[in-house]
């Protein structure tokens, strides 16, 4: 009997990692059509922060640039990027002829459009390439390369501008009104709850590029700034837990410290930060603190970046802050470190670091736990 | 699923892996690099995205909770596992094993 259970609890285990892999698999194929963009976006956040008519230099002629660039221009990077990585180059054309039919069809930036439909796009276009190109006669492979190509995306130009473009903007219009709704009912710091555990377990990219950065570009772009760019990208809490290991921590993992600080803060590699936790779960504490802290006090001054903040450092932050917005969000990142590095020296304190001799070996983690 | 083990000699190209392949593996290629170089070792680091790791990788290096991933991609690597971005013991080891041409194995 004893057996049996340790045995369900093995296949709990298993389900739950196999889970998690999925997640990360969906954050990582998420996370790869948005990272190698990010210039892009980037370009777009500084040009939005610098000419919009809050912003710091206002200018209507230049302004002009900013809605193509959200509306069309960041989604069809964003299907090419994701059919690219389903069929190649071929895949990337068909990618942004279906986002840019998607666009057309919605009026919100059709980011979550562009993730689903690129590769999907390309899939059909890799399927339609494996039967005709093996039977091409010789000589007119160029001719069926292309126009199977082109009237393949003209197909799905004309169903994604009928029925997906609109349908997209539902989906759209729903998680925006959910996470409008989370933020007018003041439950912004319970969303930093789950937040903070699965970032720790590697779903960092998923949460931040696959959801909250599509539903921060669309309250963005009606409002001008969004607080769903810095839920999980703020580099505070991390900072805070980071500075208390250096406070109030012990042998390695006090001497490695500082020079995460200065990875995780200024590089904004947030990774380095995770084997604190998971060597040490009850630090998730700290982390929770600062997190839901900081949360609150964005809640309560209206704070927003105008565009994604990648990598997650506080150098990426300072040109995204909107104009008036620096107490807001500087104060949300300081409180969050503060709140975070306090509370983090007192369960230090308490409950300190196991060490032994061979420094982390023999600290746990997820993959080293029996069964898991 | 991945192998098990390689003798040192055999290999010449290093992958560290991370989700998205531009930022913890990037870090952690430099510091390998820097490592290698001052142990004299003769090999190639590379970094890459988990899901598209190279087939032609000798040796696989990823964190502890992508790991899983990596050896499911890596099916003719060796991959190896840490826990910490800076100054992991496995991440020694691996020098160690290379330049004393030790049989380098899967953790």
């Amino acid at each position: 009997m004893f057996v049996t259970k340790c045995d369900r609890l093995i296949n709990l285990k298993g389900d739950w990692k196999n889970m998690r892999e999925s997640i990360q698999r969906f954050g990582g194929a998420a996370a790869g059509m948005v990272i190698p963009n990010i210039g892009a976006f980037i370009a777009w956040g500084l040009i939005t922060a610098l000419f919009i008519d809050t912003g710091w230099a206002p200018n209507e002629n230049l302004s002009e640039m900013v809605g193509p660039m959200i509306v069309y221009l960041l989604p069809i990077l964003i299907g090419y990027t994701g059919g690219k990585m389903v069929h190649g180059h071929r895949g990337g054309v068909i990618g942004a002829v279906v986002t840019t039919a998607i666009a057309v069809g919605a009026s919100d930036p059709q980011f979550f459009g562009a993730m689903v439909f690129g590769p999907l796009s390309a899939w059909t276009a890799k399927k339609v390439d494996a039967v005709l190109q093996p039977a091409s006669p010789e000589g007119f492979e160029m001719l069926i390369d292309n126009f199977s190509l082109g009237i393949l995306a003209t197909v799905l130009a004309i169903v994604a501008k009928q029925i997906i473009g609109p349908i997209m903007q539902g989906v759209l219009d729903v998680l925006g009104g959910i996470s409008e709704g989370i933020v007018d009912a003041g439950l912004l710091p319970l969303v930093d709850l789950p937040i903070e555990v699965a970032k720790v377990l590697f779903l960092n990219n998923a949460i931040n590029h696959g959801l909250f950065g599509p539903l921060g570009v669309a309250e963005a772009a009606e409002t001008g700034q969004s607080v769903w760019f810095m839920l999980e990208s703020s580099p505070g809490p991390g900072l805070g837990m980071l500075i208390a290991y250096w406070v109030a921590g012990s042998g390695m993992w006090k001497q490695s410290a500082p020079g995460t600080i200065i990875i995780h803060f200024f590089g904004g590699i947030h990774e380095v930060y995770f084997p604190y936790i998971l060597g040490h779960p009850i630090m998730i504490l700290a982390m929770w603190a600062g997190g839901m802290s900081q949360a609150l006090w964005f809640q309560i001054t209206d704070a927003g970046l105008v565009a994604a903040a990648s990598p997650g450092s506080i150098l990426a932050y300072l040109p995204l802050i909107p104009r008036g917005g620096a107490v807001g969000v500087l104060g949300g990142i300081a409180i969050g470190a503060i709140v975070s590095a306090v509370v983090g020296v007192i369960v230090l304190r308490a409950r300190p670091v196991k060490e032994t001799d061979a420094g982390v070996e023999d600290t746990i983690t997820v993959d080293n736990v029996p069964g898991v | 699923m991945s192998k098990s083990s390689i003798n040192a000699s055999e290999v010449k190209k290093i992958i560290l892996a991370c989700e998205a392949g531009m930022g913890s593996s990037v870090m952690v290629k430099n510091s390998l690099i820097k490592k290698a170089k001052k142990a004299g070792l003769d090999v190639s680091i590379d970094h890459s995205p988990v899901n598209l790791i190279p087939q032609d990788a000798d040796v696989v290096v990823a964190h502890a909770g992508l790991a899983g991933r990596a050896r499911e991609v890596a099916v003719n690597s060796v991959v190896i596992s840490f826990n910490m971005f800076m100054n992991d013991p496995a991440i020694s080891k691996l020098i160690t094993d290379l330049s004393e041409g030790n049989e380098i194995k899967s953790s």
